[in-house]
């Protein structure tokens, strides 16, 4: 008689179980681990006092440091979002428009800063915006400006730099979303009638919002958290709330505290998965998007 | 002109004005790499070399480019087969939990990385664990694990059930017709995953830094670092190394998907 | 009686809440061509994967030559099988698609080159083994997927529908070619399919299934001229449906009265005078003409031919008659008979059948 096989129910679990384990361990556990931190407290020995203490929490509703730092933060983060969805909407629509070969071309092009470190993509505007940089040798040269403009080490900078790292991310969204739109439903309320704006008002675009919810839900994520983009091309008063939990962390080793502040991040992050399961249904959420 | 033409002609505008504002500052970095003045300004006057060989010569920077060169391939290693093998299990098997297992495998691209940094962090401590090349190891595997489960499995859903099975019923046991007919079919996509593992881990450092080991850098951290000083001409070059590594690596993999997509969507008939 | 080479004993198959295939009892002789014939969903699919081992039954016994195989994994049964999708291996050229099932049963390299030359002189292809299948036709495709399953001189061979995508043409050609090589080689075969005169025209026995259980299984003979159910009547060709009232007998056959006063004369067992009866008549078993002679056991019919549609073989027509429409197929010689022609149908006794 043949050696029984293994239980045919046993072989997905064998096969998924160093994943889960590895997904259960380093990100599963650890996200428990910050909120675990967040109750305990921080002693000057730089050793961390393992005993239930609500201070952490205490400090941060009612010191006012922290309510200003989060609400910058928020304002930068939906300036962005909005920003990168106005910009966005233009070219990702120019997309479908594309035949094929020129579009995937386009895509492309549209995923290649996303495959370049962060750091370079924030570092790249330093050339450019900086007194000696692209933009200021060029307006001097012309004679529009006669000293250069203070356009680094700034909230502008900041901005432009989260911008370009977002844009792209805002657009594929877009576009993904637009492309599922069966091109049938246009045509036909076209037949029926609607002007190309109308058309687009009416069909095209409320079709398209799941698109648009998910770009602008991975944005407002995306900026809430960032730290690099600040440290690198911002300059004193451009601390956001990033910067703050990484100097707690980091620089000051205070981890109770820098777990208590990152929380605020996971809250903001459960809060915008909400409001995108609100607007465009909680089944799209995991929808695959294809790199 | 027509209103239609128009306009498509205003958004091809702002397309290529947008792609610009996208792409040119990494240009910038890159043309500036090769830049003679030792300051990294315009105008360009020559073109150098020089401070690509400057970075050969610096052992902070040797010493970050091993380190990351070793955790992508670990990293990339590790990923690609845990996340094969668990893409293989979801895309192959009906259980029950399916769902949910999928759902907990793509999660971690939500979770920012400033929370899987501190997170990570602090479960080390919590063991009784230092600071240390496993921690890097670890956390790339976890940011990088739900990609490789999304690319694969794509692929090794499109390949059919009945091929297998027409193996099997051949005389092939399970792992043996996986290994003839389902992976070699799976192969660009593997090869894929594999690829933009290593482009991650080695792009990835806003989690890192809160891993770092003392004397530990890699490439990005080691830029960060250097920023701090100052822009000097060197950070334009290593920036220019790390750029020119992962940009290569994704279009390697597409020319080497495309090369091989030929054989794999015949023999099948449409049913 | 011999061991037969296949039997299934009270087999149930469940998915979870879904009974796709109930208590199915069976029996294959050796080198028999079975067809397993029914609409979508009625487990014939199910049936032939549990006997291939791509499937466990819930319950019951699955038997190859008196041995119980239930627990032999599908690797070790030697069945060789032909999918619905052919499943040809894309990466692979032809003869290593055919040479594959070889591979793992340790044989020499020479004895292998042989063996695939062999299998693709016997489906007739023998020039193409270093396509790949992106580079075959579909018929050819066709016969590499069964060159496959034959060279490992299996013990039984399994289709799972694997005409159903090619074209009329096609697929005629290759009816032809499957029932030759079944007949050349011997071997036990189990056919799935849906289409009743694929059925008809290549198994030895018909085992027509419905909801996952047997509705019946005879002769091709048996299950087109004796239906057993009204499904299987209705399975096989067209079928009218007619129903009527027994007024007497006549000699050894009811007489029915239909509605409309035409009476008819039915070869059936007795049935009690005045109770009502069910008749399903062949469209094809009714002949069509101007007048035709009186005969004992046949009954004659006025009608008008109200439709026609020319099949090129045949002529369908639809005649309304005694308040009733029928649909009647008739070979063609000349013309179709026009709208509003009044014409004589001829039923013979025997020609009713009675669900």
């Amino acid at each position: 008689m043949t050696r029984p096989a293994a239980p045919a129910w046993a072989i997905p679990w064998c096969l998924l179980a160093p994943a889960l384990c590895c997904v259960a361990a380093f990100v599963i556990a650890p996200v428990a681990c910050v909120g675990l931190y967040s109750f305990w407290s921080h002693l000057a020995t730089g050793a961390v006092n393992m005993s239930f203490t609500l201070e952490n929490w205490r400090d941060l509703f009612t010191d006012p440091f922290y309510g200003e730092i989060l609400l910058k933060t928020i304002r930068l983060a939906a300036v962005s979002t909005v920003v990168c969805a106005v910009l966005g909407y233009g070219p990702a629509y120019y997309l479908t428009l594309q035949p094929a070969r020129r579009r995937n071309a386009f895509v492309l092009l549209l995923f290649l800063p996303s495959w370049i470190s962060y750091i370079v993509r924030s570092m790249s505007w330093l050339h450019i915006l900086g007194p000696n940089g692209l933009v200021n040798t060029a307006l001097l040269g012309s004679g529009l400006v006669s000293s250069p403009l203070p356009l680094l080490y700034n909230d502008f900078s900041v901005y432009v730099g989260l911008i370009q790292y977002l844009l792209p991310l805002m657009i594929i969204n877009i576009y993904i979303g637009l492309q599922l739109i069966d091109r049938n439903v246009v045509d036909a309320a076209r037949t029926l009638g609607a002007s190309d704006a109308q058309a687009f008002l009416a069909v095209t675009f409320p079709l398209a919002l799941p698109g648009l919810s998910a770009g602008c839900l991975l944005s407002f994520i995306l900026a809430i958290g960032t730290y690099i983009t600040p440290m690198v091309l911002g300059g004193p008063g451009t601390t956001y709330y990033g910067n703050l939990v990484y100097d707690t962390v980091v620089s000051q080793q205070d981890w109770p505290l820098g777990a208590t502040l990152s929380l605020v991040v996971v809250f903001f992050l459960a809060l915008s998965l909400y409001g995108y399961g609100r607007l465009a249904g909680f089944s799209t959420m995991f929808r695959e998007t294809q790199p | 002109m027509t209103r239609a033409a128009a306009i498509e002609g205003a958004l091809a505008g702002l397309t290529v004005a947008l792609y610009a504002f996208l792409l040119a500052p990494v240009g910038v970095v890159v043309a500036l790499a090769f830049n003679a003045s030792p300051l990294a300004t315009f105008p360009i006057t020559h073109l150098t070399l020089g401070w690509f060989a400057a970075l050969t010569g610096d052992p902070a920077i040797l010493k970050a480019l091993k380190t990351s060169l070793v955790l992508g391939v670990t990293v990339s290693l590790i990923s690609t087969s845990l996340g094969t093998a668990a893409a293989y299990a979801l895309a192959r098997f009906r259980f029950g939990g399916r769902d949910m297992v999928q759902m907990v495998l793509t999660i971690p691209i939500l979770v920012p990385h400033i929370i899987l940094g501190i997170g990570l962090l602090l479960s080390f401590h919590l063991a009784g664990l230092v600071k240390s090349f496993p921690l890097l190891v670890a956390g790339h595997v976890a940011i990088t694990l739900p990609y490789v489960v999304l690319t694969t499995r794509h692929r090794l859903e499109a390949i059919p059930h009945s091929l297998e099975e027409a193996a099997q019923t051949l005389g092939a046991n399970r792992l043996q017709s996986f290994l003839a007919v389902t992976m070699p079919l799976a192969l660009p996509a593997i090869v894929t995953a594999l690829l933009f593992a290593f482009m991650i881990s080695f792009d990835e450092i806003t989690a890192t830094l809160f891993w770092l080991p003392p004397n530990v850098q890699t490439v990005p951290t080691q830029i960060m670092a250097m920023l701090e000083y100052s822009v000097d001409q060197k950070i334009n070059a290593l920036a220019t190394v790390l750029i020119m590594a992962t940009v290569a690596l994704p279009i390697l993999a597409i020319l080497y998907a495309q090369a091989r997509a030929a054989t794999s969507r015949s023999g099948m008939r449409r049913t | 009686m011999s061991t037969p080479a296949i039997a299934m004993r009270s087999v149930e198959k469940r998915f979870g809440p879904v009974v796709a295939v109930h208590d199915v009892n069976l029996s294959v002789a050796d080198g028999e061509f079975v067809a397993l014939l029914g609409p979508s969903g009625c487990g014939k699919t199910t049936t032939l994967r549990m006997i291939a081992g791509l499937e466990q039954p819930t319950k019951g016994d699955i038997l190859v030559k008196g041995r119980r195989v239930n627990d032999v994994p599908v690797h070790r049964r030697n069945f060789g099988m032909v999918f619905q999708n052919l499943a040809l291996f894309p990466h692979k050229t032809a003869f290593e698609n055919v040479a594959f099932g070889l591979n793992y049963r340790k044989v020499e390299k020479s004895e292998v080159v042989r063996r695939v030359q062999r299998a693709l002189e016997i489906v007739r292809l023998p020039h193409v083994e270093d396509r790949l299948p992106a580079q075959l036709s579909g018929g050819q495709q066709q016969r590499i997927a069964v060159a496959r399953a034959i060279v490992i001189e299996p013990d039984l061979l399994l289709f799972d529908e694997p005409l159903s995508a090619l074209d009329a043409g096609l697929r005629e050609e290759m009816r032809i070619e499957l029932k030759r090589i079944q007949r050349t080689l011997g071997i036990t075969t189990v056919f799935v399919t849906h289409d009743q005169s694929e059925a008809l025209s290549m198994a030895d026995r018909v085992v027509v299934l419905r909801d996952g259980r047997i509705e019946q299984e005879g002769s091709p003979d048996d299950v087109y001229n004796r239906p057993r159910s009204e499904f299987v009547a209705r399975f096989f060709g067209q079928v009218n449906e007619l129903a009527g009232t027994v007024t007497g007998t006549d000699g050894p056959h009811l007489v029915v009265r239909l509605p409309g006063g035409a009476a008819v004369k039915v070869a059936a067992t007795r049935a009690a005078s005045g109770s009502s009866i069910r008749l399903l008549l062949r469209a094809e078993r009714v002949q069509i003409g101007q007048s035709f002679p009186r005969e004992p056991a046949v009954s004659i019919v006025t009608a008008t031919v109200v439709g026609s549609d020319y099949l090129g073989m045949l002529a369908r027509y639809t005649v309304e008659t005694c308040g009733l429409t029928l649909t009647i197929l008739q070979p063609v010689s000349g013309n179709v008979l026009p709208n509003g022609a009044a014409v004589e149908l001829r039923i013979a006794a025997n020609a009713w059948m009675v669900p």
